[in-house]
């Protein structure tokens, strides 16, 4: 039974090499995380492979799943700020899609320890103010990485940088 | 003829326990034959030649210990070499040997099984099962996994599936499939603490579900701790009961040990339900007609099991840290495996959560319930509800299933350290690429070895496999590159693909799975278990089964 795509679909699989990732998702560049992935979740509710797993799209199965796979690629970067603002530059200069490298991105031991994408940005601005020996400043973003992921790795951080906060003000005494 | 219903059927195939499930005019049901719902993961070689499989092959297991093969679940997809097969080498009657490329092979009377082999005839089994209960055959099945089971495992499940003439449409994770069946999918922002007390293994997994987006927080396990583990207890509190009446030590005597492991079993399930229960065994060593009569309150139960149960507390609390919550932050917790019936159990998870878990739904045949839905869902027969029943389909409202892979996929460095290529809790399908470049002039193949796992050093994770890059242009060393794309599929399976990185041509990538199968093997065995009829697709065929 040779079924005909939903038209939505076929004109994002023929322009999948022409659109950015706000335009895959059908969001405005200037979206929140918030609405990144509410938006997410309506795409994968339409275009998820799933969708047409039994009503015999055998032929275009290739198609379903390239869109659907751009679309969790754009909600992997859009959804990490410090992806998004890679792409948002690359994307100043027209690259439509982020460059592999910076996609399969190398995360550091703490940092790959944390789930969340926004705890992560708090982890590493306390662990550059914990470099720069501004102990009060890497003890507050400790603080607000701890309020979305309670890690030991911040933990750790927020422990050590309080410590030395202490430290300084007594040996300022 | 009548378009025959199409059924998908829901499996549970436990290390110890196997269930199944479907779903039937708009509600799950578990399948069963007679009052059996869930069937042992086994199977025997009898002296004759035949093979029993299920509760026969636990019987025959009293009798013949080293021809019975058990949690078979703990060697699939696993290489021989691998600490945990190390492990079941020194545990188990039966005897296990390495096969080709590194796989596991037991011994089963006169010849050698693949694990895979040995999970078929339980798959077949339950396909039996369920169509002589339905009254017709059936083709497509999903399949449960442990969240932590990894592309190899996963693979080999699939195979098995198709040796015992399945159509797997789906791989589910069990927690996953646990959560569906209590129909958490419409609801919001809910978590989810699934403890999975079974009879060989313990897991906790924690959930978190977003709309309909299913991410696995954290997964955290013992491999060897389960319900066999109290059995242990009662049993030796046996042993040691007749040694001070009789004198005699029975940890001499394999078959008479056996016999009272299974009876410590029964006095386990039925304290669940009553505050004493008493045996009296006839014949304990049958030629010096030596008694026992064994008695157990559930007073008693608790102190002899306590410090078994009380090991599951630093499991889930190492799990609700990697997920980094506190327990007033799980919104319910589900229970799964016959072990989480005993009344201590549930009190010590009531106290590690603070809080009541879900008993609604029978906690062995949840998982398979949850992989009926998922199955009926794929088929677009039913919509999952959120008070856990089905409603026919609405085309707008059938809800996906947004699983995410639970562990991150690497390669080697040259240092030994893993490179990350596709992070754990992506939302599958997910595709990753990387340029791999030659370091040899005139390098003809590129090997990639790829692991599973969380561990900056490649040997701390579970291998995978080699991606084999073949037949690449000559070219001075750092000239020539590929880029390799790695996907994980629906399924959590790992699917190579590589083009050259000047001429974007297509080029072989190979991946050879460790302890698995090649291709060339599996169409092997299909065939010939097509040739011995064993798929089924034959007219004659029924209930070909152990009595």
């Amino acid at each position: 039974m040779a079924k005909r795509l939903p038209e939505d679909l076929e004109v994002l699989a023929s322009n999948l090499e022409t659109l950015d990732y706000y335009a895959i998702l059908q969001l405005d560049p200037a979206a929140d995380y918030i609405e990144v992935r509410a938006r997410f979740h309506e795409c994968a509710q339409r275009y998820h492979p799933d969708r047409f797993l039994s009503a015999g799209f055998d032929e275009d199965r290739a198609k379903i799943y390239s869109v659907y796979k751009r679309m969790t690629e754009a909600y992997r970067v859009l959804f990490d700020p410090e992806l998004r603002v890679a792409y948002d530059a690359g994307l100043r200069l027209g690259a439509l899609r982020l460059d592999p490298d910076l996609r399969a991105r190398r995360l550091t031991g703490g940092a790959r320890s944390l789930t969340t994408p926004f705890a992560r940005v708090y982890l590493n601005a306390a662990k550059k103010k914990f470099e720069a020996e501004d102990w009060r400043g890497a003890a507050i973003d400790a603080e607000l990485g701890l309020s979305i992921e309670h890690a030991e790795v911040l933990k750790d951080l927020h422990t050590a940088a309080v410590r030395r906060m202490v430290r300084s003000r007594e040996s300022s005494r | 003829m009548a378009q025959e219903h199409q059924f998908v059927l829901g499996i549970d195939l436990g290390t110890t326990n196997s269930a199944c499930a479907v779903v039937q005019s708009g509600s799950a049901s578990v399948i069963r034959r007679g009052d059996d719902r869930i069937i042992p993961s086994m199977i025997a070689a009898r002296s004759d030649g035949s093979m029993a499989v299920g509760l026969e092959a636990k019987r025959e297991r009293l009798l013949d210990p080293v021809n019975a093969i058990y949690s078979a679940k703990r060697l699939i997809g696993r290489r021989y070499s691998s600490p945990e097969v190390t492990k079941m080498i020194e545990s188990v009657p039966y005897k296990i040997f390495e096969g080709r490329n590194e796989s596991v092979m037991v011994g089963f009377g006169s010849r050698k099984l693949s694990a895979v082999e040995v999970s078929s005839y339980v798959l077949k089994y339950l396909r039996q099962m369920a169509e002589e209960a339905l009254g017709q055959r059936i083709r497509k099945c999903v399949i449960s996994v442990p969240a932590n089971f990894t592309d190899s495992q996963r693979s080999a499940t699939r195979i098995s599936a198709r040796l015992a003439g399945l159509e797997v449409i789906r791989i589910i994770n069990e927690p996953t499939a646990a959560a569906l069946a209590y129909g958490y999918i419409e609801d919001m922002d809910r978590r989810i603490a699934v403890y999975d007390f079974g009879g060989g293994t313990f897991d906790v997994t924690i959930l978190e579900i977003t709309q309909n987006v299913f991410e696995v927080l954290a997964t955290s396990g013992e491999m060897f701790l389960g319900g066999d583990d109290l059995d242990e207890a009662i049993l030796a509190a046996m042993i040691r009961q007749f040694e001070e009446e009789h004198g005699i030590d029975l940890h001499e005597h394999p078959v008479a040990r056996a016999r009272l492991r299974s009876v410590a079993e029964e006095v386990k399930i039925e304290l669940s339900e009553a505050s004493q229960v008493s045996r009296y065994i006839e014949g304990v060593l049958p030629d010096q007609g030596k008694n026992l009569n064994f008695s157990l309150t559930e007073t008693a139960l608790r102190d002899l099991i306590a410090p078994i149960v009380q090991r599951t507390v630093p499991v889930c609390e190492e799990a609700m840290k990697i997920a980094g919550i506190r327990p007033g932050q799980i919104d319910e917790i589900v229970l799964v495996g016959g072990t989480t019936r005993i009344p201590i159990v549930r009190e010590t998870v009531r106290a590690i959560f603070n809080r009541k878990p879900q008993t609604s739904i029978n906690p062995m045949s949840l998982v398979a319930v949850g992989a009926a839905i998922q199955g009926a869902a794929l088929v677009g027969l039913l919509v999952p509800m959120a008070d856990g029943g089905v409603s026919a389909p609405s085309m707008n409202a059938t809800a996906v299933l947004l699983d995410v892979t639970p562990r991150s996929l690497g390669v080697r460095t040259l240092g030994g350290n893993v490179d990350r290529i596709i992070e754990r809790n992506s939302v599958v399908p997910v595709e990753q690429t990387r340029l791999f470049t030659t370091t040899v002039d005139n390098q003809k193949y590129v090997r990639i070895e790829v692991c599973q796992g969380e561990s900056p050093s490649f040997d701390e994770n579970t291998k995978l496999g080699e991606v084999l890059l073949s037949g690449i242009r000559p070219a001075p060393r750092g000239e020539t590159s590929v880029s390799v794309t790695f996907e994980i599929n629906t399924d959590g399976l790992l699917e190579v693909r590589a083009l050259d990185g000047q001429t974007g041509q297509e080029q072989t990538a190979t991946m050879k799975v460790l302890g698995g199968m090649s291709p060339e093997d599996v169409d092997t065995m299909i065939s010939k278990a097509e040739s011995e009829g064993l798929l089924g697709d034959d007219e004659h065929e029924g209930s070909v089964v152990a009595r």
